[in-house]
């Protein structure tokens, strides 16, 4: 009578074990991503490349934004200080598709507000442009008759790439940033691995 | 016995203290006006760069008919627009609201990802810290002025 028990037990810890204590391998995005340069808040030219090694956390927005573009900023701030001493080996890019309203010094203060690692980019409207298509990110001049002036219709999502400058996946912060966390620390761990 | 019930007793009032300022600290930015009351309002903090911020509130009627909130005004940005956030598809999208609606017995939460007041033309910009004092026009309901804290959300 005991043995169906610890059978049905031993199931259990099984399935458990492979559920809980494993993660499994972040897919790769065959659809966007790649290699990109533009110019950046450390006042030359950055390019995906040089970041090889290093977890890249990419979103893209503009700093006349008043609602998403600083919740995800201040979200990202909040995911790179809960990484500790992991933290430098993350980079959090922010690019702008507003480059007439922010040049690479408002993009460098609008940055250290969040955190002083976090590097601004942005370029030419074609530059930019050919960045987001990507990445497959969506954005919109539009103007609503507000004093503010135009303002953009965008997707809001943030992008992981790996150590080899590879897309992995990307998250929507509105749902949180359990998922982030998670998948930067899954790369982290392969790395380190490595 | 006594020592008993006067510890108790002691228990009792502190927990009577503490969410008395527990209260007081919610509605900080309480203020009412002809039947609509604000609360629980804050500034968004932003770089000092930033050219706009975002004000968030609840604003609760105690009224029998609609309301409306038609403008509002600060002494720190150059005009004050009601936004608000649609999200459609994959994008979110920015929408201006002319008069926003205030239900008769209901409330109207302005927060983050949704309505929100937009600042516009930061002269300077708030710093985390201090205070904004915003006056709300409604239709009915008068001019209140509500002093919102301005600080960065929880988590950052």
């Amino acid at each position: 009578m005991l043995w169906p028990i610890l059978g049905l037990l031993y199931c259990y810890l099984l399935v458990g074990q492979s559920a809980w204590g494993q993660q499994e391998p972040l897919p790769y995005d065959q659809t966007f991503g790649g290699d990109f340069a533009l110019q950046s808040s450390l006042g030359r030219t950055l390019s995906l490349q040089e970041l090889r090694g290093k977890v890249v956390v990419l979103t893209f927005g503009y700093t006349s934004c008043p609602d998403i573009c600083p919740i995800t900023l201040g979200q990202l701030g909040s995911v790179y200080k809960g990484l500790g001493d992991s933290a430098s080996e993350v980079q959090v890019l922010f690019v702008s598709f507003d480059p007439s309203r922010d040049s690479s010094e408002q993009l460098k203060h609008y940055m250290d507000f969040f955190d002083s690692s976090f590097i601004g980019l942005t370029g030419t409207d074609e530059q930019v442009e050919k960045v987001a298509d990507q990445y497959g990110v969506f954005y919109l001049r539009r103007d609503i008759g507000s004093a503010a002036g135009y303002t953009f219709n965008h997707t809001s999502y943030v992008y992981l790439i790996d150590q080899a400058g590879k897309l992995r996946t990307f998250y929507d912060l509105n749902e949180g940033s359990q998922g982030l966390i998670t998948g930067v620390k899954s790369l982290l761990q392969v790395g380190a691995a490595q | 016995m006594k020592p008993l019930l006067g510890l108790l007793s002691i228990c009792v009032l502190a927990l009577v203290f503490v969410s008395v300022d527990v209260l007081d600290a919610d509605n900080s930015t309480s203020v009412s006006s002809g039947g609509i009351s604000v609360q629980q309002g804050w500034v968004r903090a932003v770089p000092w760069v930033a050219k706009n911020t975002a004000a968030y509130m609840t604003i609760i009627s105690s009224r029998t008919d609609n309301d409306q909130l038609l403008s509002a005004s600060t002494p720190v940005a150059e005009s004050v627009e009601v936004h608000r956030i649609v999200k459609t598809g994959r994008m979110m999208e920015m929408q201006r609201v002319d008069d926003l609606e205030i239900p008769a017995a209901g409330e109207v939460e302005l927060k983050p990802g949704g309505y929100h007041l937009m600042l516009i033309g930061l002269k300077p910009v708030p710093a985390e810290g201090e205070t904004v004092s915003l006056t709300l026009h409604f239709k009915a309901a008068g001019a209140p002025v509500v002093d919102l804290p301005v600080r960065r959300p929880a988590g950052y």
